[in-house]
């Protein structure tokens, strides 16, 4: 609220100085717009000015009526009569004293009587423009009456502070010789086109301010940055069209290069997975496990499942990228399907390493990399999928490589090589002595609290949990009605109700949560959720226990069976989003119909949503808990970032099916602070860097995963 | 949020000031033609939806003057010659208020409506579309913003006339062509074309958008040969059913598609075409100057003092250009953002020719060197047939020239080319590229410092210059489109390859104007505007590319803002108070 105050001030102040400087720029001839000129101006042959116009000095004009537009005298004979001088202020210069202009009527040749007298500040005349006078109570039809002719007069400016005015000869041989320049005028009613400027000032002063206003927003969210545009495509074929030609690298002499010894499975042979037409030259193909004669650290094993045929220059970017990335021990790569005519149908465009992506087909995949240097033997167990996978378990996060291009190609009848069930990065823990405490804020709606207390209760089973309801301002009666029912309820499962009287904080009302509970682990639960199986929580937990794993999420789904939550993707239309929202969750996973995992196989992600988030106890407290600066939205990706940042990985536990009635379609009001908070906390992966748990070659601009060119800025 | 309420606002001032200025400001009659597309509205409003050109006139007594009621037969109205579509949507409010008991003051006003609230929707269309194309937001508000500084936008918004309709149907069919290319989603090329038939349906000048439009729709249509031909002829059948139909009601009420008012009187040539060369016009005719200036505003064309009803209350000048600040500062606005995007369009070039293969870059090479030379010598030659002019020089020896120069020049430079081609090879396209865009920019530059000799305006030289930039921007970009892979580069690109094809042709009609009245005829900027939304998404991704700073769009932003004011308050408000008594 402060902040918007702040705002609203310094746009103020700067409409203030805009319209005043616009204001000063035009406010002269705004003022001047009822003068109207009557009279038409012959051309002029020549103009000289008559001296400066010092104390003393005075020129009369008589006034010419013939030379005024038709039609004057009807339309206007009533309006105040005016006449402008052609002044000159040499330079502008500052000058000073007062001229005076005298209206003289004539009764006769020699009688001319003085009916108007008007003064005019010599400080105030601007250089080459025309000044006007006009005098109160003589209307033009008075001053057309009779002959009539000007005087101009100074009264007090000294020399060198004064100004000058113009004579000129006309073509208009009734004028003669030299006549003062001057115009006949009335001063008309032209307030209308007078508030019209005004209003046009102020429409100016006010676009100019509402992009200021949007700009400045831009730049404090971080949105002034260059966007990450991006062209997604429909069809995989069209986004391989779309690719560079693949940059056909110059090989190393053999004695610095790389050497591939390839594995092959029984019924593949050389050509038929594709070795014979790589442009990288050093390969050796066998189904025997035995290590060609060269120093280990020249070598690299590939494994190659049958049905996998390596693309022209899948070994030399293999290559490449083992030589770029020295700690790479081991490495996989994006895959491509082909349909029974040998033609590229979709891909399967991976994650990197995800060591709890367990159910999913062809991962790590059909092409397995290593650096022979890190077998632990020459056995054929090691230079094996299995081996690979072996390694893998134990080996440091950045020590496994994803190429994240399709090298090669999967035939349509090929089983995919799943290597998930050998995965089993630490053991799973015994939940018997366990406790999970359940965390669920609510502020009314009381039904869905009774909802989710329900199903929790009568569906959960393997693990003690208890409850703790954080109730952060409800006013309503029957909420405090069951409120008050589950504090009396001594062996029920909520042990503990919390009252918060203060404004909204997402973080801070779990946090108070967690405060009280006495759980290994906890879960943050929001209270419009609802499970159905009986195992939710035991899967979690024991998830949430194993030492390399950091925060845990659960699938969430609409009422209407469709895709609520299965993992956040960092980046993802400019901030955080849920991948796979709102899609049907039978839906066909499969490529090519879709190109990236299966959203209902457990796997890890960066950050999962905080409608259903579990952390061992340990971890809590060991990462502080969660951010209050937060008011409502991205405290929780930016926990699960800090989880991640430790070394942990996160995971979205699929098997914790949960029914998460939060509306498709609601627009959340998002704090400023907020996105200031999630533009800090969520780099490098927000703009500088892809989530690693998607896929560079994917849309960050849709939530269902398509194929994309992101363009170089 | 906070963006959207930005961009809400700016529209929502945007519309108001329109519809104030509609209301209480902008003289009745003063809009282009306003008394020929007020009489066409009134008709449809009152029962005649479809009024025969020939049989329709103008409304007499028009505008509260009651002085001079011409006989009807006295006044055919020329302007039925238009599709009917805007003046449907202007008489729903027109018939309605009639009904409901209006005067005639307010019946006079409200299809000015209609203009001033198209005008808000196209600032958001914009906005939309330029987002679509990947600009970022701090970027795309302070281009769309921009649109809501042109005077002459601003003053059609005030005015019944179907310029701004027009223009919000192409920014439209833009926006889904934009979502089509990014997205390639089949709905979005239908939608486009279903906009740009309205577009057809509102004023045949649309064709000129339309043509290139479905083009680019059909070469983005990436698909199998048969799916291909299908959405084709889709697409084509839906952007063309209503400008074809119109143009078959034309041909059979008058035996020719393109029928105008006048169309037979004005096929009498006033001058020779066989010695009256487009160049001559050029050099003779401040075409080009004028092009400019009409395009940030001319007022009172047409308009209140040239209506019959009106005349008489008149006098002084009957239209005005912009000049002043108001003109300088849109004038260096224009040259700044222009110098941006050939920047741009420069550094493709550089980073397209070293990636390219073989053909490609012989293309590369080529083109832009021979269009370089081209539009330099072109300048130059322009340049000393006024130089000639000037200094009274026969003008017989600059003057055999028609398009044979032209033509030798470009066979010239396309021989440089390609001798350059064979002496460096396609391993060294850089020597001979940067040599080729400092040709084009010593081309132009010396064209520009003999031409600013004779320019009587302060800045017309850069005006001359910005326009001069056209042909090799536009063709450059044109080969450099080919060679893209995404969509997003290749907006950046078409824009000004179809501004060139839009510029070409309106320069075309301008001469055969020349030729038959004697005097340049239509040269009006405002016919630009369908084309204008595509190469503001080029302009803005240039921008984006280059990563220009927000502060720097505000900037030029400001200055538009400045020189919008100073306009109306300097030279439009005293122009209707002076020009009417």
């Amino acid at each position: 609220m402060r902040r918007a105050v702040r705002y609203a001030v310094l746009l103020a102040v700067l409409g203030a100085v805009l319209g005043g400087w616009l204001y000063h720029q035009h406010a002269r001839v705004i003022s001047d717009y009822p003068l109207k000129t009557l009279s038409i101006e012959p051309e002029r042959l020549s103009q000289q000015h008559v001296g400066e116009l010092v104390a003393g000095r005075s020129i009369t004009q008589t006034l010419d009526w013939q030379g005024l537009r038709d039609r004057s005298l009807d339309l206007f004979g009533d309006q105040p009569f005016c006449v402008a001088l052609f002044f000159a202020n040499y330079y502008d210069r500052n000058n000073t004293g007062t001229l005076v202009v005298e209206l003289e009527l004539s009764e006769s040749a020699e009688n001319w009587s003085k009916v108007g007298n008007e003064r005019l500040n010599v400080a105030d005349i601007r250089n080459y423009r025309y000044e006007s006078v006009c005098f109160e109570g003589i209307t033009l039809a008075q001053a057309m009456a009779q002959p009539a002719r000007v005087r101009l007069a100074a009264l007090d400016s000294p020399p060198g502070r004064s100004v000058t005015v113009y004579l000129a000869d006309y073509a208009d041989e009734r004028l003669g010789a030299e006549t003062l320049i001057h115009r006949v005028q009335v001063r008309a009613d032209h307030r209308n086109e007078q508030i019209g400027a005004w209003v046009i000032l102020a429409a100016v002063v006010g676009i100019l301010l509402a992009v200021i206003a949007g700009l400045a927003h831009a730049s404090r969210a971080g949105t002034s940055a260059p966007a990450i545009a991006e062209q997604r495509f429909s069809r995989y074929i069209d986004w391989l069209a779309a690719q560079p030609a693949p940059t056909r690298l110059t090989p190393p002499p053999a004695a610095q290069a790389l050497q591939c010894w390839v594995i092959l499975a029984p019924e593949h042979s050389p050509e038929a997975a594709g070795l014979t037409a790589q442009d990288h030259p050093y390969w050796t193909a066998t189904q025997a496990a035995t290590r060609p004669d060269l120093p280990a650290d020249q070598v690299l094993v590939v494994v190659l499942h049958s049905g996998v045929r390596l693309k022209p220059h899948a070994l030399s970017q293999l290559v490449k990228g083992f030589m770029d990335c020295p700690n790479w021990q081991l490495a996989y790569t994006d895959s491509e399907r082909l349909d029974e005519a040998g033609q590229p149908v979709g891909a399967f465009f991976k994650p990197d390493w995800s060591p709890h992506l367990l159910a999913q087909p062809d991962y790590p995949g059909g092409l397995l990399a290593m650096r022979a240097s890190a077998l632990p033997d020459a056995s054929a167990q090691s230079a094996s999928a299995a081996g690979w996978v072996a390694l893998a378990v134990t080996a440091e996060r950045a020590a496994i490589g994803h190429v994240a291009q399709p090298l090669v190609q999967i035939s349509p009848n090929a089983v995919p090589p799943s290597m998930g069930s050998l995965i089993a990065p630490s053991p799973i823990p015994m939940l018997d002595k366990v406790l999970v405490s359940i965390i669920i804020p609510l502020r009314d709606k009381v039904d869905y609290l009774r909802a989710c207390i329900e199903s929790i209760s009568r569906n959960t089973r393997g693990v003690a949990f208890e409850i703790i309801v954080v109730d952060n301002g409800s006013v309503q009666p029957e909420t405090a009605a069951y409120l008050d029912k589950l504090r009396a309820q001594d062996n029920g499962p909520v042990r503990e109700v919390l009252r918060i009287d203060e404004p909204f904080n997402w973080s801070m009302v779990n946090n108070r949560g967690a405060a009280v509970a006495r759980g290994d682990v906890l879960l943050f639960l929001n209270n419009d959720t609802e499970v159905s199986r009986l195992d939710w929580l035991a899967r979690l937990a024991e998830m949430a226990l194993r030492p390399e794993v950091g925060c845990v999420g659960g699938l969430l789904l609409f009422p209407d069976q469709t895709i609520q939550h299965s993992g956040v993707v960092v980046g993802m239309n400019h901030w955080a989003d849920h991948v796979f929202i709102g899609q049907p969750v039978d839906a066909d996973f499969a490529p090519p119909a879709n190109a990236f995992v299966n959203p209902t196989v457990t796997r890890n992600v960066l950050a999962v949503t905080g409608a259903c988030l579990a952390v061992s106890r340990k971890l809590y407290e060991q990462l502080g808990g969660l951010d209050e600066d937060f008011l409502i939205c991205g405290s929780d990706v930016a926990f699960c970032l800090e989880a991640y940042r430790s070394g942990r990985y996160n995971v979205l536990c699929a098997e914790a099916r949960l029914l998460h009635h939060e509306s498709k379609t609601r627009s959340r009001e998002v704090p400023e602070i907020d996105f200031v908070m999630s533009a800090k906390t969520y780099e490098p992966w927000r703009t500088q860097a892809v989530d690693p748990f998607y896929n560079p070659n994917l849309g960050l601009f849709a939530t269902h995963p398509q194929p994309a060119v992101r363009q170089k800025q | 949020m906070m963006m959207r309420l930005s961009i809400g606002t700016m529209a929502a001032l945007a519309t108001a000031l329109a519809l104030y200025l509609a209301w209480f400001i902008t003289p009745l009659g003063d809009g282009p033609d306003e008394t020929g597309h007020y009489s066409y509205v009134h008709i449809i409003a009152e029962g005649d939806l479809l009024p025969l050109m020939e049989q329709s006139y103008m409304v007499s007594g028009l505008w509260g003057d009651d002085h001079a009621a011409l006989q009807p037969a006295e006044r055919r109205n020329y302007i039925v010659q238009h599709p009917p579509l805007y003046y449907w949507v202007a008489a729903a409010p027109h018939a309605l208020a009639d009904a409901l008991g209006a005067s005639t003051q307010v019946l006079y006003r409200i299809p000015r409506a209609v203009s001033a609230i198209s005008f808000g929707a196209l600032l958001l269309v914009m906005f939309s579309t330029l987002r679509n194309a990947g600009v970022n937001p701090a970027r795309a508000l302070p281009i769309t913003a921009g649109l809501a500084f042109l005077p002459m936008l601003m003053q059609l918004s005030t005015t019944t006339t179907n310029d701004v309709f027009l223009f919000l149907l192409c920014a439209l069919a833009t926006r889904s062509l934009v979502r089509f290319v990014m997205q390639k989603s089949l709905p979005d090329a239908y939608f486009c074309a279903f906009w740009l038939t309205l577009a057809g349906g509102t004023k045949m000048t649309g064709w000129v958008f339309i043509a290139p439009a479905v083009a680019i729709l059909l070469y983005e249509l990436r698909a199998p040969i048969k799916v291909w031909l299908m959405h084709a002829v889709g697409v084509t059948s839906v952007a063309l059913t209503l400008p074809i139909a119109w143009m078959l009601r034309n041909w059979v009420h008058f035996g020719t598609p393109f029928y105008r008012e006048g169309y037979a009187e004005l096929s009498r040539p006033a001058l020779d075409a066989q010695t009256t060369s487009f160049l001559s016009m050029v050099a003779d005719q401040p075409v080009m100057n004028w092009l400019f200036a009409h395009f940030h505003g001319l007022f009172g064309f047409s308009g209140y003092c040239q209506t019959p009803e009106l005349r008489h209350l008149c006098s002084g000048a009957e239209m005005t250009q912009l000049f002043g600040f108001a003109r300088n500062a849109f004038t260096v606005a224009v040259a700044l953002v222009v110098l941006g995007y050939v920047v741009y369009l420069l550094r493709r070039t550089w980073q397209d020719a070293r990636q390219s293969p073989v053909i490609p870059r012989a293309a590369l090479l080529g083109v832009p060197l021979a269009i370089g030379l081209w539009a330099g010598v072109t300048l130059l030659f322009t340049s000393f047939i006024d130089f000639s002019s000037h200094y009274e020089i026969s003008q017989l020896l600059l003057r055999l020239d028609r398009w044979g120069g032209e033509l030798a020049m470009l066979g010239v430079a396309l021989l440089a080319g390609g001798w350059a081609w064979t002496r460096w090879g396609p391993r060294h396209a850089v020597p001979p590229l940067s040599g080729l865009a400092l040709a084009v920019l010593v081309g132009i530059a010396a064209g520009w410092l003999i031409n600013r000799m004779f320019s009587g305006q302060t800045l017309g030289d850069l005006q001359i210059l910005i326009m001069s930039l056209l042909p090799p921007v536009g063709l450059l970009a044109g080969a450099l489109v080919l060679l893209q892979k995404d969509g997003q580069s290749r907006l950046a690109l078409y824009g000004p390859l179809v501004l060139l094809f839009f510029g070409s042709v309106l320069l075309y009609q301008i001469y055969q104007g020349y030729i038959l009245a004697g005097v340049p005829r239509g040269v009006q900027g405002r016919y630009l505007y369908p084309v204008l939304p595509l190469v503001l998404v080029a302009l803005g991704l240039a921008l984006e590319r280059l990563r220009v700073h927000a502060t720097v769009c505000l900037a030029v932003l400001v200055l538009l803002g400045l020189g919008f004011a100073d306009a109306f308050i300097e030279r439009v408000l005293p122009f209707y108070l002076e020009v009417r008594l």
